[in-house]
């Protein structure tokens, strides 16, 4: 992400629209990406930056420039992302299998027929599905977002030794996948 | 280095997230042992690579219109919410040792208040009762007197101290 200056922080803390319109500009894509790949729903991931620039306007003002403008805003986005997966898994939860089995698909239809996802684009989503919500949280961060081990450590607020034990399994888990996949193939 | 501990530490490697020295180690095992090179390329190529290349996506403009419309919406009550984290930091706990010693003067003065109240009641009250006694005897003296001065036909004390 690039560097955010402290006047348009400061004045869009102070509920000017026009220097929030441009924090908005340049972090956007930053949050919807982050939140794309942790929810894996595209409606999802636009709740989610929605919540997570309301908050922004609403806290910007507490924000005091002892962190990183940065850090603070991807654990918004991390936490945001993951309270709405967790709602969702509940959400779905609740609901028949039927149901489920029929909304899926119609998404799969609806999002094919709207956006042309590329091979490369198809593979991430199915490998982030594949991940537990922590370890996809580690994986978006440093292979997608290119932070380092401390860098997570401090946005999730966690151990670093954690964010290393989330990063193996979550990769040994998707070696063995395509493993499995490859001898299923075979066989 | 054997293999199963090379091949432990491969996703750290791959990272750049382990120290030089055994950044050194497995690269040199690496460049010498085809299957733990394998490993490696296997790895990056199934859990790495793919997230690596990975584009970044851009939400809608909906998005934003969603966000402005919310934030005009809620204009009228920005007040009220900052009304909110006002009271929210008066009762925070760093507040709390001040409020409990404000609440004791109140309960304080209020006690005083009260017992000064008390007081002047019953200062008021007895004075009525002696004033109430006072009044009583001089109606009955009065009336005694009034009697004497009957008896002996003189109409005031004063016909009374010139005539007899």
């Amino acid at each position: 992400m690039i560097e955010i200056s402290r006047e348009i922080i400061q004045k869009a803390s102070t509920g000017d629209m026009i220097s929030f319109e441009e924090l908005y500009t340049l972090t956007s894509s930053y949050v919807y990406s982050v939140a794309l790949r942790i929810t894996t729903q595209r409606e999802n991931a636009e709740e989610v930056t929605q919540d997570v620039f309301l908050k922004l306007y609403d806290n910007l003002k507490y924000f005091k420039f002892q962190s990183s403008f940065k850090t603070w805003l991807y654990r918004i986005t991390v936490n945001t992302a993951l309270t709405k997966v967790k709602k969702y898994a509940n959400d779905m939860a609740r609901r028949s299998d039927f149901d489920t089995a029929m909304r899926d698909r119609g998404y799969e239809e609806e999002s094919t027929q709207r956006l042309v996802y590329d091979d490369n684009k198809i593979l991430v989503k199915k490998m982030l599905k594949a991940l537990n919500p922590d370890q996809r949280s580690c994986v978006v961060l440093r292979d997608i977002e290119g932070f380092s081990y401390d860098e997570i450590a401090k946005i999730l607020h966690i151990n670093v030794n954690t964010v290393r034990t989330r990063l193996k399994r979550g990769r040994d888990l998707l070696v063995r996948t395509f493993r499995k996949g490859v001898m299923c193939h075979e066989m | 280095m054997k293999c199963n501990e090379c091949r432990k530490f491969l996703a750290e490697y791959s990272d750049g997230e382990v120290n030089q020295k055994v950044h050194r180690t497995i690269e040199a095992h690496v460049s010498e042992c085809p299957s733990c090179k394998r490993e490696l390329e296997l790895l990056m190529q199934v859990a790495v690579l793919p997230f690596r290349r990975a584009e970044r996506e851009v939400p809608s403009p909906e998005v934003w219109k969603r966000i402005k419309a919310t934030i005009a919406s809620r204009g009228g009550s920005e007040g009220s919410s900052d009304r909110v984290v006002w009271l929210n930091n008066l009762f925070s706990l760093k507040n709390i040792k001040y409020l409990a010693v404000a609440a004791s003067i109140v309960v304080l003065i209020s006690v005083v208040a009260l017992q000064r109240q008390i007081t002047t009641r019953r200062t008021i009250n007895e004075y009525l009762t002696e004033e109430a006694y006072f009044l009583a005897e001089l109606a009955e003296t009065e009336a005694e007197s009034s009697l004497e001065l009957e008896e002996s036909d003189f109409g005031t004390e004063l016909e009374y101290y010139f005539l007899s």
